[in-house]
């Protein structure tokens, strides 16, 4: 689970890994990619792979690790380096079909190799006009996908659009990745927003992702943190809804009845799936230590 | 027996006391034997200005042995302490103690005078830096008092801590001696912590930069108490004096800290009209009375004053109308300072009203809610703020053991762990505040609560705030950082932690 | 020839001393920082042993096991003939381990 908002980790700092568990993020992205220089990858990966084995206070939290991506030479690096260690998710950065299949045969080989118990998933970052374009091959692409990331800095590169804080050039963007992870049953994560001091702004473009359809959002800072979970947490009326679709259609399928009618409502399978997502993604909250 | 003006007095009155003759004005005929005064009498035309530090010291007649004090209120662009112990030096005086407030890093001269012999001992409320470091490594005989601020009030007050002269940095003078700290180009704020010196000790000498026409007239210190006023060209470092305060932390940890704290004050109940608070001028405190003072916006709350350590900050919300009034012992930044001396709701306070636990009534006591800090904390709250994890003394309680005793809660705030030094730990290697008047302790991990205030606890926990206990906060700690190497002392004793009535919490031995 | 370069960080944290590699000589890890440790690497001669010089923030009470911590993981390599110089901020055994074996294999490369 990505959840509502997940922190970007940069795994130079070793301060920030020791205290990235403090904030409420309902994941932390450990990051091997942007945040490394080239000539600290290997510094980067081999400090991971010892935070993750020691740290036990890691242990209960949901640890995804973005990887260099496929066009790299670094990533068959990192997934030897972190093949043993308890990492159960994969963000794949300028992710295409091809590198998206490449990695998934290449995870299932390290798997069988070193006997992992654990399944790993992976999270595609949506980075460039093709990869838009093509983000239903790519989803399809492989059976370990949970969710996609959107990458509207490189994106908006690629297409040479001028990026800008409104973000009416990524609208379209936004709506069609949000469209495609509904289709599949998937998380859709939005872009990070780079002005740190702008709170207001913050709130206004994480809203403005929940509107089009994005289920949650990255933060590179800790302080965006609690802004972009309050903007993301479904309303109370909408948990109380789902705790009694999901209830109800407990009782239902028991008796083996799969659509329903409930307070006026048509209760499908579809209804039932995003009610669980709701359940799930504050039951990420009920588990922690508050 | 016909007195001076021609008049006939009896010798005596039967039941009543005897009396002496009428000899003359401006007491031509001496000081009375039976109204003997141990404040000489200054007539006019007698000046109190010298000009020189050395004139001032023959005419205290400094000596050998004896005890000389300072206050506090320069921080560390403070040059009074050095001009006058470089002088006394120069003079071949010898076994001097010095009873100052507390001594920072620009107080180094003072290492070179211990290894002479011209100080022997020191008596102090905080002590950072070289001086302190020199005492750590045993440099100094005798041990070093080491009080709180209350408790250096009580014991001039009482006579505990006899002081010869007190040196007092006075930012602005007028030639009579009546000082104050808000005005001149070492302007300073309230100068709380040299009252109980400027009331008790034999003699008192003003030191300034600043010298005006009679009357001052903000005074802080009244001329009934100076017997001499110096005037040197500088007296300080304004960038050192008006250094007290940092910005609000940016740190993501302690910015956690200070949310935390400020919810535990708010689910305490006391975040009311009349509250009443302290807190420090670090970056950590200042982000918690940021928050606090957004809850009290929120929830139209009226404080009744603020307590300190005065910052900016605390003037932004006496100014809002957050707080009724500000009782100020000591200004952190040129804020603090300028609305000391303009605002009639911000007070100045010494430090026997600030926190002398046997006076008839002190600040401390009224307070509701106190935010301080921590360098170690164990399982039963006992803090040490005097010594670092390794033994070395630097720091000391200043108001730490007041402001707890006298709050209604006392939160203690620190980060789980620094640079790999757990904050909670088995054993502190100072006890500074007992750990009784802790109430809570917020780490950016948990909120840990004594065991002695139920009540709270509930209510934090009604609050959904994260509450631990103190034994899994160190445990925690002790699992990250890993086992240190146990430090070990030697039997020589190099400081006494005094608490605030003057016994002794404490002793500081030397490491091995 | 071994070349020090004095670079600035890119993102403007404290100082950083970088080796650049020449024919196996020595190598570095880590960064002088808060929560880290620099550490310096350089070849002895065959069988010249494992020396272990440390500068640490937290000495006194962490030192041993600094020194302890490097040596096993020295050990682990399975490297006989290296001189290790560290320059400690308050790291934590995990970091220390990364940033010697990040080291040890930057020498080897």
């Amino acid at each position: 689970m990505i959840g509502r908002a997940a922190l970007f980790v940069p795994v130079d700092s070793p301060s920030m890994i020791n205290n990235c568990v403090v904030f409420d993020a309902d994941s932390l992205i450990f990051d091997l990619e942007d945040s490394v220089l080239i000539d600290e990858k290997d510094a980067a990966r081999i400090l991971l792979r010892e935070a993750l084995e020691t740290l036990d206070f890691l242990r209960d939290k949901n640890v995804l690790v973005r990887i260099n991506a496929p066009s790299t030479q670094f990533w068959k690096h990192d997934l030897m380096e972190l093949i043993q260690s308890e990492v159960r998710g994969l963000i794949i950065p300028k992710a295409t079909t091809a590198g998206i299949e490449a990695v998934d045969r290449e995870i299932t080989k390290l798997e069988k190799r070193y006997a992992v118990q654990h399944r790993i998933s992976l999270v595609p970052i949506v980075e460039t006009a093709l990869a838009l374009e093509t983000v239903d091959q790519i989803l399809n692409s492989s059976k370990r996908n949970i969710g996609i990331l959107f990458g509207a800095e490189d994106y908006a590169a690629d297409m040479g659009i001028q990026r800008t804080k409104e973000g009416e050039e990524i609208s379209y963007a936004r709506s069609k990745l949000a469209n495609a992870a509904h289709a599949f049953g998937l998380e859709a994560i939005d872009t990070p927003f780079t002005d740190m001091q702008d709170t207001e702004g913050l709130r206004k473009d994480a809203a403005r992702a929940k509107m089009l359809g994005m289920t949650g959002k990255t933060a590179i800072h800790p302080k965006q943190i609690d802004h972009i979970r309050s903007v993301f947490t479904p309303t109370q009326e909408e948990i109380s809804q789902a705790f009694n679709v999901v209830r109800v259609a407990r009782k239902n399928r028991e008796r083996g009845v799969g659509t329903f009618s409930l307070d006026g409502r048509m209760i499908d399978p579809a209804v039932i799936a995003r009610s669980r997502f709701v359940l799930k993604l504050i039951g990420a909250e009920e588990g922690s230590s508050k | 027996m016909i007195n001076s003006v021609g008049r006939e007095i009896p010798d005596t009155i039967a039941g009543f006391k005897s009396m002496i003759p009428f000899r003359g004005a401006f007491e031509k005929g001496g000081s009375s034997p039976d109204f003997p005064s141990k404040k000489t009498r200054l007539l006019q035309g007698n000046r109190k200005v010298l000009t020189s530090m050395r004139e001032a010291l023959e005419k205290v007649g400094v000596e050998s042995g004896m005890t000389v004090s300072f206050h506090h209120h320069f921080r560390n662009g403070d040059y009074v302490l050095n001009s006058v112990m470089n002088e006394i030096s120069k003079m071949g005086v010898r076994n001097t103690k010095i009873a100052s407030s507390s001594i920072f890093p620009c107080h180094e001269p003072l290492v070179t005078l211990i290894q002479k012999g011209v100080v022997t001992a020191i008596d102090t409320d905080y002590m950072t830096g070289p001086v302190a470091q020199a005492v750590s490594r045993g440099l100094l005989e005798a041990p070093v008092t080491l009080r709180t601020h209350g408790g250096r009030a009580r014991a001039i007050d009482d006579g505990d801590l006899h002081i010869d002269v007190a040196f007092i940095a006075a930012p602005t003078a007028d030639v009579q001696g009546n000082i104050n700290g808000v005005d001149g180009p070492s302007k300073c704020g309230s100068l709380g912590y040299a009252v109980p010196d400027a009331s008790h000790a034999d003699k008192v000498v003003a030191v300034t930069d600043n010298l005006v026409n009679y009357p001052l007239t903000y005074v802080s210190i009244d001329q009934t108490h100076i017997d001499y006023v110096v005037k040197l060209d500088k007296i300080g470092d304004s960038t050192g004096i008006i250094s007290g305060t940092t910005a609000i932390t940016r740190s993501p940890i302690a910015l956690k800290i200070a949310e935390y704290t400020a919810k535990v004050i708010e689910a305490s109940g006391l975040l009311q009209n009349g509250f009443s608070f302290q807190t420090g001028a670090g970056g950590t405190s200042l982000a918690t009375a940021s928050f606090v003072r957004q809850i009290m916006k929120e929830r139209k709350v009226t404080g009744s004053f603020g307590l300190g350590g005065i910052t900016g900050f605390f003037v932004e919300m006496l100014e809002e109308g957050l707080f009724k009034a500000l009782l100020d012992v000591q200004c952190l930044d040129l804020k603090a300072v300028d609305s000391l001396k303009k605002d009639l709701n911000h007070i100045e306070i010494g430090s026997s009203m600030y926190a002398n636990p046997r006076t008839k009534g002190n600040a401390v006591d009224m307070l509701d809610v106190v935010v301080l800090g921590a360098t170690e904390i164990d399982a039963e709250f006992n803090v040490n703020v005097t010594t670092g994890s390794h033994g070395d003394i630097m720091g000391g309680s200043g108001g730490h053991g007041d402001a707890a005793e006298g709050s209604k809660l006392c939160i203690v705030v620190a980060p789980l762990i620094r640079s790999r030094l757990p904050t909670v730990v088995e054993r502190p290697v100072t006890i500074s505040t007992p750990g009784e008047i802790i109430d809570v302790f917020v780490t950016e991990r948990g909120i840990a609560v004594n065991p002695g205030r139920e009540d709270i606890k509930q209510r934090l926990v009604d609050a959904k705030l994260p509450v631990v206990e103190m034994e899994k906060l160190r445990d925690t700690a002790k699992r990250i950082c890993g086992k240190p190497t146990p430090i070990r002392f030697k039997d020589r004793i190099l400081a006494v932690q005094e608490y605030r009535d003057g016994t002794v919490i404490d002793v500081i031995r030397e490491v091995e | 020839m071994v070349t020090t370069v004095l670079k600035k960080h890119e993102k403007g944290t404290r100082r950083e001393k970088e080796s650049v590699i020449a024919v196996e000589k020595e190598s570095s890890a880590g960064k002088a920082t808060k929560d880290d440790i620099f550490v310096l690497a350089k070849p002895l001669p065959k069988d010249g042993g494992v020396g272990i010089s440390l500068s640490s923030k937290v000495l006194k009470l962490y030192g041993d096991r600094i020194t302890e911590t490097i040596e096993q993981k020295l050990n682990d390599l399975g490297v006989k003939d290296v001189q290790v110089t560290v320059d400690d901020y308050g790291a934590l055994d995990y970091v220390i381990k990364a940033r010697v074996e990040t080291a040890i294999r930057r020498m080897r490369k």
